[in-house]
């Protein structure tokens, strides 16, 4: 479809139309809300038409085949073996889901797999218990024992949740090791060769910026954080890159701050006007209470309008990730765009409260095929030429020694 | 059936997909590429990974770690390779066994929908009373004491000392009743108009001047406290805590994978069973709290006198709210309490004159803490 640019003017070839919308909405409209959302996102999308011609004819897409009443069954005899069991088929019931949904996943006409097993699982969680949940427990009820001492106290606290916060970036690679070695497309299997201790340097400076800036760091974090998992990800032995810049992002997410500012501001000034909050005599405790309250009256006005702007923003996010993940010489595409996806998790919302949460197997089907009907791989790519780069070892390392790079998955 | 079925081999060492025919025999599959080379897999060493479900193409891997594949779109190859094999086919799925699966998995719902009462009705409460007892008492008395700091500030406790010290005889002669506890029962009393009162974990029972001054009797304050006290000996903050727990994770398996805002939706059903055995333990406290009276030798009446008073002033409520509640119908606790406590005693003890109590309960207009220590102990 031929376009052009609302700010540059240029022509260029709109190449990521979903082909099934979950809405039926126009084709000019997903393009038209891209414009809306962010100016910079679109120049992402420009491509020279002839090349955007050559481009579409090697399109591969993803189609996903499950049904929410499928999924539900599996469900169903999962639940009650887990609870019969006391807990222990969750790792099998787990593996069942995730086999089922993996080969209901189809790209460019070939199903994936998935060659993860249970015991796995249940050793990638004692794994985690003994290196993580046994100290962290142990730190952080120790406490009580050593009375009247407050400098251990706080310290044993304090060390307490370093480890918890050390244990998220751990997860977060090990668990993406794990799965990433266990899902095979074609019969040639994912990995991820990204080392944990960099991955933590990149965690805990990016936090300690996010803080510093008061959040304004985030978009930056956020798409390092991504491109860290992304570029060190392969299948066999062709890696994934990524090329996004977080500045990219900066821009809408500014904005949905400066909103979310703005918004508890007045929401603040609002109330103090209608509740007749005190503006002197605050050194008056009853009426410090009274500021308190209207203050995080304000805070809360704000998180929900943050909470409520998210949504637009993650869409972009998304897209853009997508957007700028590549393999070979082919590029993703995720034409997605804010009202569908608005729509979409509302309506999850609507029937996860309606049910109390049994519509969850259709809840996972919508999110997954929202997702799958859009998304794509542009470009000239031939996967035949890619070769096994697994050599068959289990990712999980006997020993702890190798903890922070071996695969674990709780499950 | 075609004696040869079309399909594609992945060789689990480059991503190419090799159009190949496959010929079943009895004991094995025999695989043909195009350049005439042919593969066989003997029927014990293949497992199925896909095909199970209508629609899917049936996908049969060979080998350990990284497993060589064949892929066949067309389903009913499952049924013709069932027939091919007489023995080892029962490791393959027949779509013939469809229907039964789903029988099956109507079946597994409906026990499903009964293991889940069974857990949510007896086994939740019975894991939470088999449980408690194990928790130390130090833990329990550090959260009880940590919770009074945030709901009973030093600067709201009623501190005159002679009347607090009354009303802790009282305690006293209660929990003097009870001899394998190992409590050590506070009271802290506290300068707001609810009239409320309740037992935090450890040991500590709070009571409002409210509640306080709302009864017209000690007895009646007695019958107060009584209950309060069987919180604690029947451990039912830990209780609380442990139940709390167990609905979550019941409730997780029943729905699933939730995360974030899908939270949300099974909330509803946490609280619903949070508020159900809130109300068995209140029922339990009522029933021991008026057995404790007896033991010690106050007419039950008294507390049943104070419950009526406490249903004058709930009389807006609703019955379908008692389902919305933490604690059961007034209305229904008196019947209960007055079924239980049969015919009065004969010589009912009398705590305070009743002039006295007029002074005692008015403890909170004499003097509120100046001081954080406005707390008395009862040691058993």
């Amino acid at each position: 479809m031929k376009a052009s640019c609302a700010y540059c003017e240029a022509s260029f070839v709109v190449v990521a139309m979903p082909t099934v919308s979950l809405d039926n909405a126009a084709p000019s409209h997903a393009v038209r809300d891209t414009l809306q959302l962010d100016p910079s996102l679109v120049d992402q999308e420009v491509i020279p038409a002839e090349a955007a011609q050559q481009l579409s004819s090697t399109s591969r897409k993803a189609v996903f085949h499950g049904t929410g009443g499928t999924l539900f069954g599996i469900h169903l005899v999962n639940t009650l073996l887990t609870l019969v069991t006391l807990g222990i088929y969750y790792y099998w019931a787990k593996v069942r889901v995730r086999t089922f949904l993996f080969g209901q996943t189809e790209f460019a006409g070939d199903r994936f797999s998935y060659h993860g097993s249970a015991r796995e699982l249940l050793n990638g969680t004692i794994k985690a218990s003994l290196v993580f949940g046994i100290p962290y427990f142990l730190m952080g009820n120790a406490g009580q024992f050593v009375e009247g001492n407050t400098a251990i106290q706080v310290t044993l606290k304090v060390a307490a949740w370093l480890l918890l916060v050390l244990f998220i970036p751990v997860a977060i690679t090990g668990a993406r090791r794990y799965r990433l070695s266990r899902t095979a497309w074609r019969g040639i299997r994912f990995s991820f060769r990204g080392n944990t201790l960099d991955f933590i340097k990149l965690w805990f400076s990016g936090y300690f910026l996010t803080a510093v800036t008061l959040g304004l760091y985030y978009p930056y974090f956020s798409t390092k954080k991504h491109a860290f998992l992304t570029a060190h990800s392969y299948f066999g032995s062709e890696p994934f890159k990524f090329s996004g810049d977080g500045a990219v992002l900066s821009r809408p997410f500014l904005r949905m701050y400066l909103l979310a500012v703005a918004v508890a501001g007045i929401a603040g000034l609002g109330l103090y006007s209608v509740v007749d909050l005190p503006r002197q005599n605050i050194e008056d405790p009853e009426a410090v209470g009274s500021f308190v309250v209207g203050a995080i009256a304000s805070l809360m006005i704000g998180a929900l309008v943050f909470r409520l702007l998210w949504l637009p923003y993650s869409v972009i996010e998304q897209r853009f990730f997508w957007e700028q993940t590549s393999i070979g010489s082919a590029r993703f595409q995720l034409p997605i765009t804010t009202w569908p996806y608005l729509k979409l998790k509302l309506g999850n919302m609507f029937f996860m409260v309606c049910t109390l949460g049994l519509a969850w197997s259709w809840v996972t089907i919508r999110n997954i095929r929202f997702i799958t009907d859009q998304l794509e791989l542009v470009g000239v790519d031939n996967f035949d030429e890619i070769v096994q780069a697994y050599d068959g070892a289990p990712p999980i390392g006997e020993g702890l020694d190798g903890f922070l790079d071996t695969g674990f998955d709780l499950g | 059936m075609p004696s040869l079925w079309q399909g594609s081999y992945l060789d689990g060492r480059n991503a190419t997909r090799h159009p190949v025919s496959i010929q079943l025999t009895a004991t094995a599959l025999h695989i043909v590429k195009a350049d005439g080379h042919t593969i066989r897999w003997p029927y014990g060493e293949i497992a199925q990974t896909q095909g199970a479900y209508e629609g899917e193409e049936v996908r049969l891997e060979h080998g350990a770690s990284l497993p060589q594949t064949v892929i066949v779109e067309n389903s009913t190859f499952l049924t013709a390779m069932q027939r091919a094999t007489a023995s080892g086919a029962s490791r393959f799925h027949h779509p013939n066994q469809r229907p039964l699966r789903v029988r099956m998995t109507i079946l597994a719902g409906v026990a499903l929908m009964g293991v889940t009462a069974v857990f949510y009705i007896w086994g939740i409460p019975g894991l939470a009373k088999l449980l408690a007892p194990h928790i130390p008492v130090l833990w329990e008395e550090q959260l009880g004491v940590s919770v009074l700091e945030q709901i009973a500030p030093s600067a709201k406790r009623c501190a005159d000392q002679t009347r607090l010290a009354a009303l802790e005889s009282i305690v006293t002669r209660l929990s003097r009743a009870v001899s394998d506890s190992p409590y050590r029962i506070r009271l802290t009393v506290v300068d707001r108009p609810s009239v409320n009162a309740f037992a935090l974990p450890g040991g500590q029972v709070v009571v409002f001047r409210g509640l306080l001054e709302a009864t017209e009797t000690p007895e009646q304050f007695a019958g107060v406290l009584a209950h309060e006290l069987q919180h604690i000996y029947k451990r039912h903050s830990t209780r609380s805590l442990i139940e709390q727990a167990s609905a979550s994770l019941l409730i997780a398996a029943v729905t699933g994978d939730f995360t974030g805002g899908l939270a949300y939706g099974i909330e509803g059903a946490r609280v619903l069973g949070v508020l159900r055995y809130s109300r068995l333990h209140e029922g339990e406290a009522d029933r021991e709290g008026l057995r404790l009276l007896q033991t010690v030798g106050i007419d039950p009446a008294e507390m049943i006198a104070f419950y009526r008073i406490m249903e004058a002033q709930h009389s807006h409520d609703t019955a379908a709210s008692s389902y919305l509640s933490t604690h059961p119908d007034t209305g229904d606790r008196i019947e209960k309490l007055t079924a239980l406590a049969g015919a009065p005693p004969r010589h009912p003890m009398k705590l305070f004159p009743h002039e006295e109590w007029k002074d005692l309960r008015s403890l909170c207009r004499h003097s509120v803490a100046s001081s954080p220590q406005a707390v008395t102990d009862s040691t058993q």
